[in-house]
């Protein structure tokens, strides 16, 4: 054996090194370091295999969820080609169930979008904010509006049923709170058909029909009580011109507090501007029940 | 151009009755241009909550069969 001259602060370092990485106190003389390497390298090697499991391990599940969401919704929506969804997300599905992977699309016809969001949600989970998902979605084809959100506690609800001929039951709220509070819409004269479209709408505030739209079949709005001004105008103003013998119903409450000429006089519906927003409408009957 | 004043006509219905003409409903009604005023009528508003009831119970309407 040869004989060297060293500094021991060498074997200092090396010791210590040998304690950070092996994860230990031990102390070490000079001819069990060899030893102490093995048992860093040992350490290492665990701690390897234990991160390249659990990446692995969250990899796969990553990719095994993905898998799956594909073959439900490749399935469900037909790769993408599906346009009959009469019923398709109603009773029983919800917020965190609904993630579709394709457009939303249905075509025209009596069974395309019938009660398509019957039901929809639960009393579990904040209602849908339509915001969220309307990219996903496409009605401007629908003809058959029936029951389309009855009862669906979707709020925000922004939709074009221009093509729609009627909206039987569309937004009634009869069988769930559904939070609504906000809808969008654009109708045509098309539609002919708004029975019970909007009953047990006291949650309704915001009810606006966007330019264009024309309302030309008898409508009833008149369960929705806390409606406020610009959507009970954005409702007048879209009264069709060119309809005859139709009857609007609005909620008188809501009439009187929205068009209050001052704070709580609650005197809106003999109101000057109520009087003319009914006067520019003179082909129509509008009924405050 | 030509200026005409159109009077719109209203009803009112009495203290405890609401107005219809038998398919509409309202405490007060503004008269389309030419609609017949004796078309509206009064009724109690415990003969309409009547009514209301029923037709809650309506269901939905004849359409083709659901698939």
């Amino acid at each position: 054996m040869a004989l060297v001259t060293t500094d021991d602060k060498h074997y200092k370092a090396i010791a210590e090194a040998i304690r950070t990485n092996a994860e230990t106190d031990k102390t070490y003389l000079p001819e069990e370091m060899a030893d102490g390497v093995n048992e860093a390298y040992a350490m290492g090697r665990r701690h390897g295999d234990a991160e390249g499991y659990i990446r692995g391990n969250l990899k796969g599940v990553e990719e095994g969820m993905k898998a799956q969401y594909d073959a439900f919704w490749d399935a469900y929506q037909q790769s993408g080609k599906r346009v009959t969804y009469q019923n398709a997300f109603s009773c029983g599905w919800t917020q965190s169930l609904f993630k579709p992977k394709y457009l939303i699309k249905p075509g025209s016809g009596n069974y395309q979008a019938k009660e398509m969001f019957y039901w929809f949600g639960s009393l579990n989970e904040p209602p849908l904010d339509w915001r969220t998902i309307a990219d996903k979605i496409d009605l401007s084809n629908v003809t058959d509006a029936t029951f389309l959100f009855n009862s669906a506690r979707i709020n925000y609800i922004d939709v074009d049923l221009s093509n729609a001929t009627t909206l039987w039951g569309c937004f009634n709220c009869e069988w769930q709170i559904t939070g609504r509070t906000h809808l969008t819409l654009k109708v045509s004269e098309k539609c002919k058909d708004y029975t019970v479209a909007f009953n047990y709408c006291a949650d309704l505030t915001h009810l606006i029909f966007k330019e264009g739209s024309k309302i030309a079949a008898n409508m009833t709005v008149s369960s929705a009580t806390n409606l406020v001004k610009d959507s009970i105008e954005s409702i007048v103003n879209a009264l069709w011109d060119d309809a005859s013998g139709k009857t609007l119903t609005l909620s008188l409450t809501a009439v009187k507090k929205a068009f209050q000429t001052s704070s709580g006089s609650n005197d809106g519906n003999t109101s000057e501007e109520w009087l003319s927003l009914v006067a520019s409408k003179s082909n129509w009957t509008i009924s405050l029940a | 151009m030509t200026t005409e004043s159109i009077t719109t006509i209203k009803l009112t219905a009495a203290e405890g009755m609401m107005l219809t003409d038998g398919e509409h409903f309202g405490k007060e009604v503004f008269l389309a241009i030419g609609a017949d005023q004796s078309a509206w009528y009064e009724i109690t508003e415990a003969e309409y909550d009547e009514i209301m009831a029923k037709e809650s119970q309506q269901g939905e309407p004849e359409s083709a069969d659901s698939i």
